[in-house]
């Protein structure tokens, strides 16, 4: 294995049949040493003169003298790279680092002027309160991008230095010239060197101990069948349909809707809300509840229960819900254009002190509601467990606005008040009179429906909880005015204590 | 054995033997040049392949069409088709994102870095690792492409011209530099792995015997004719292909790591995190590449070209980065332990002992106990037992992304978010199909296209064959 004859070793089944020896070729060439074959048309100049070598040392001498003997148009050509051929050959080195490194370049200044741009100047977007531009959140895009633009220069760039791709070279004529990917070495010189002369080069490399000597010639030119140009012509001139198609869709206006290839879940095969129908009279897509027809669960027909009234009489609900014009009644002065009817808003109350000064302090203008028949008692039985509910709600939705006690001094009402906002009201004291002499009923109606500036709360606490409120409500009213004998003797102690 | 001769060219050596003061034999036959060529081209143009192909070709064709339904089905569907849930938003899709795209990583480090430190054991086996790396980081691609549930407007993804929402990606994510370097990494392979073979296509290209095949390949090979002034270019593209690789292919698994450690989730938010992605991307990378070819290099009878002392390189390469990878566990649970983080004490111990402990255990057997029988020169060598490990090695490598994505996410914070991630049928096929996907791609690579970068094992065999000449070894002859 020390010696290269091996790499003469023809032992591959492939490679050149005695059919190449060109018996015209004897006429042209002069003294091969093994022989010379001419490929392809020898009446056509010859294009390249190719020697066959059967080791890369040998290819790397011949090549040697090649240059020495001041050719420049001649190449080695080898299955692998030669080191050290590239001085004997006077190759000069490659300017392919600089595309790469200008490249590389490229690449970091696209990605900084991309993300400064789109996400500083077109679209900036505040994150965490993180800068819109900064180098470190940049620099994994600025590195991917670099090495990107880079590494496709590098492969362009080989490939444009090396003139590649180009598919038809002279020396593929040869048969021989087949294995210089597999396991043969070859030495091609141009015809158009200025030192190319056809005999004196032939001689020239025969004694340089090539084992084959031949020629390639000039190729005759053969145009592309008319269908095969037809066929790229027609497929260049399609290939611009989609193009133009797409520019003049976007430069121009439709009113139709957006085709849809995939339905997202904007568009689903449904009638929406507020949408027009063929399938019936009226053209609507909504259908109106049926006349007299109530929804599951939305009967409430226990008027005790659910609206604090005593039961009887027909439509007891349009009793709560009476607005004053239809009563005739004239709405008072402070009852300031209510946005419910269901939640007339003039309850009066000694706190509220505007209004026409009515002569007694209680109660100026009649109020409708007065009238109605509200009930005196809780609807359902009253147990600790409905009165620990209702503490426990009355802190979470009450207390905030009428503090714990209920004296009108929760978080909200003081802050309002230190704020001096003129559009605050304080909440009235659960402990005066009025309240105290209320019916439960109708304390049910002001949480449900509103009372002066306190909105509804019907529709976020349940009627059962509304309850368990009024219930602590009626707890919170009795501690202030219980006597003494009201206290079971043995927690009496434990007052007596908390009493600084 | 260094009384060779050409009557002794059918006898192997056994280059495993360390010999002090000289290099092993790269390949173990005394192949000329042609006989390179010839044994390299045989999988390609024997008439038919081995038996053993078309089996596996079926399997993983049937594999191939499951993904295809399972894919299909979920975008027609929606994502509520796998098992992810809140708060496991994360679970297989990711999982196989990052085991797939970290098993592309070993190819490039062949390719590249073992390139740059001239290892030139490295010719043998670049071409198929680099292959791999390709068919690999194609599954990786699937995952978060299939993840987004919209396939059809991933394109907001890309920040592209004509844009009429007016509305950019955000670069401040991690989840977008994902996209810029695993598109990057998969060009960039992509490149790298089609330049290197341009010859050995050139070499495809002069031996077709059909006209279709010649023009295929004389189409990829670009009118190759093996010129020096070629080479010298060509040599010097790929060296700073291979300095531009070895930075990316570090980048990668760093920015893939990023997408966890700029989190706030207990077991993901630590620094550790890049170099442990990376080493354990490397880790399992060689391990799939042994699984690949300890079976394709007895197939097509390649065990002179990829020899037993390569699989031996490749086996110290597990052994050393499963260690690394077996210390990083040990530091980041002893990190969460110093940090004192009571969160990332809890998602450690949640590791160890919670709902997955199994597969915390599955990853440690695997990832960290299994390649230690590397330590014994007997199973580096034997290509049962290092196929075995190999496997356990893909195992354990999954499991790793299935403890850091899935354990870290059922429980993070606040208990009353706590979930429990199971995969459902469509999960488990489509992991199964990207399998079949992978082994597809690589079936056909070893079919159609040169297994072996010939060229540059005639090259290193030539510098070999001269580094002989120059220690008089000849005197035998």
């Amino acid at each position: 294995m020390a010696d290269h004859t091996t790499a003469n070793d023809t032992s591959s089944n492939h490679g050149h049949g005695p059919s190449v020896n060109d018996p015209h070729a004897s006429g042209e060439a002069v003294a091969p040493a093994r022989g010379v074959a001419v490929a392809a048309d020898p009446k056509q100049p010859v294009a390249f003169v190719l020697a066959e070598f059967g080791t890369p040392d040998a290819l790397l001498k011949a090549a040697k003298q090649v240059y020495e003997q001041g050719y420049t148009k001649f190449d080695a050509h080898s299955p692998f790279p030669i080191h050290g051929i590239d001085d004997v050959m006077g190759i000069r080195f490659t300017r392919l680092p600089w595309f790469t490194l200008v490249a590389g370049g490229l690449g970091i200044a696209t990605a900084t002027a991309l993300i400064y741009f789109t996400n500083k100047e077109w679209y900036p977007f505040l994150i965490s309160g993180k800068p819109l531009f900064s180098i470190p959140s940049a620099a994994p895009v600025m590195f991917e991008l670099m090495v990107l633009f880079a590494a496709i220069t590098t492969l362009v760039g080989m490939l444009l230095l090396n003139r590649l791709p180009f598919f038809s070279s002279p020396l593929f004529q040869s048969e021989r010239f087949q294995r210089v990917t597999n396991d043969k070495f070859f030495l091609s010189i141009d015809a158009r060197d200025p030192k190319y002369k056809s005999e004196k080069t032939l001689n020239f490399l025969t004694g340089l101990g090539a084992d084959f000597i031949e020629t390639c010639h000039k190729e005759v030119a053969t145009p592309l069948p008319w269908a095969f140009r037809t066929a790229i012509f027609l497929g260049l001139l399609m290939a611009f349909i989609p193009v133009s198609m797409v520019a003049w869709k976007r430069s121009t206006y439709s009113r139709n809707p957006r085709i849809r290839v995939i339905f997202d879940m904007v568009s689903q095969p449904k009638k929406k809300t507020q949408t027009t129908s063929t399938l019936w009279a009226d053209g609507r897509a909504m259908r109106p509840w049926v006349v007299g027809s109530i929804a599951k669960g939305e009967l409430k027909a226990d008027d005790a229960f659910y609206r604090g009234l005593k039961p009887g009489g027909a439509n007891q609900i349009a009793l709560t819900t009476v607005s004053f014009p239809q009563d005739g009644t004239p709405a008072p002065a402070d009852a300031q254009k209510p946005a419910d009817p269901a939640a007339p808003a003039n309850q009066t109350s000694p706190a509220d002190g505007s209004g026409p000064k009515p002569p007694t302090p209680v109660a100026a203008p009649p109020d409708p509601l007065d009238k109605l028949p509200w009930i005196e008692d809780f609807p359902l039985p009253v147990t600790s467990e409905l009165m620990a509910r209702g503490q426990e709600r009355y802190n979470i939705y009450c207390a905030t606005c009428h503090g714990l006690g209920g004296v009108g001094n929760g978080l909200i009402t003081i802050r309002a008040m230190e704020l001096g906002e003129g559009t605050w009201v304080q909440p009235v004291t659960f402990h005066s009179e009025n309240l105290r002499q209320q019916p439960i009923g109708r304390l049910f109606h002001s949480i449900s429906n509103g009372v002066r500036k306190m909105p509804g709360y019907g529709d976020q606490i349940p009627e059962r909880d509304r309850w368990a409120i009024l219930l602590y409500f009626r707890a919170l009213q009795k501690s202030k005015y219980a006597p003494l004998s009201d206290v079971p003797p043995e927690k009496v102690n434990q007052l007596m204590d908390a009493v600084p | 054995m260094a009384a060779i001769s050409p009557t002794m060219l059918d006898v192997d050596i056994d280059n495993t033997i360390e010999t002090p003061g000289r290099r092993s034999d790269l390949v173990t036959r005394n192949s000329s040049f042609a006989e390179i060529t010839d044994s390299v081209c045989y999988a390609a143009e024997s008439p038919h392949p081995p038996a053993a192909w078309y089996i596996a070709f079926a399997i993983s064709t049937s594999l191939t069409m499951m993904l295809g339904l399972m894919v299909t089905y979920l975008l027609f569907t929606g994502i509520g088709v796998w098992g992810n849930n809140s708060p496991v938003f994360w679970a297989w899709d990711i999982v196989n994102f990052v085991f797939w795209v970290g098993i592309g990583h070993a190819g490039t480090l062949i390719s590249a870095i073992l390139f740059l430190f001239r290892q030139n054991w490295r010719t043998s086996i670049n071409r198929a690792a680099e292959a791999m790396t390709i068919f690999a980081v194609v599954c990786a691609g699937m995952f978060p492409t299939i993840h987004v549930g919209r396939i059809w407007v991933i394109y907001y993804l890309i920040p592209y011209g004509p844009n009429q929402h007016a509305i950019w990606p955000q670069f401040r994510s991690p989840l977008l530099w994902d996209v810029f370097a695993v598109s990057t990494y998969a060009t960039v392979s992509l490149l790298f792995w089609y330049m290197g073979m341009i010859p050995d296509l050139a070499t495809f290209r002069d031996r077709a015997t059909n006209k279709w095949k010649h023009m295929a390949y004389g189409f990829f090979s670009l009118g190759w004719t093996g010129s020096a002034r070629h080479w010298h270019r060509y040599e010097r593209a790929y060296l700073l292909l291979a300095a531009l690789a070895t930075p990316l292919v570090l980048s990668v698994h760093t920015v893939v790591s990023f997408d966890f450690a700029t989190s706030q989730v207990p077991g993901w938010h630590t620094t550790i995190f890049p170099p442990y992605f990376v080493a354990g991307a490397i880790f399992g990378g060689f391990g799939m590449v042994v699984t690949l070819l300890v079976p394709a290099r007895a197939l097509f009878g390649l065990e002179h070209l990829i020899t037993l002392r390569h699989m031996e390189n490749m086996n110290k390469v597990i052994l050393a980065t499963g260690t690394i990878v077996g210390y990083a566990y040990a530091m980041e649970f002893f990190i969460a332990w110093y940090g004192g983080n009571p969160y990332e004490q809890f998602a450690f111990l949640n590791r160890m002992f919670g709902p997955y402990a199994w597969a915390y255990w599955t990853m440690i057997a695997c990832n960290v106990l299994s390649p230690q029988v590397f330590w014994f020169k007997k199973c580096r060598t034997s290509p049962l037992i290092m196929w075995i490990v190999s496997i356990f090695v893909n195992i354990g490598m999954w499991f790793e992304r299935f403890v850091i994505v899935v354990i870290s996410l059922s429980r993070d914070y606040l208990p009353s978010s706590w979930g429990h991630y199971t995969p459902t049928w469509v999960d488990i096929c489509t992991l199964i199909g990207s399998f079949g996907l992978f082994t597809t791609l690589f079936l056909l690579f070893c079919r159609f296209l040169p297994i072996v970068a010939m060229a540059e094992v005639k090259g290193v065999v030539h510098q070999q064959n001269h580094l002989k000449a120059h220690h008089g070894e000849e005197h035998s002859h």
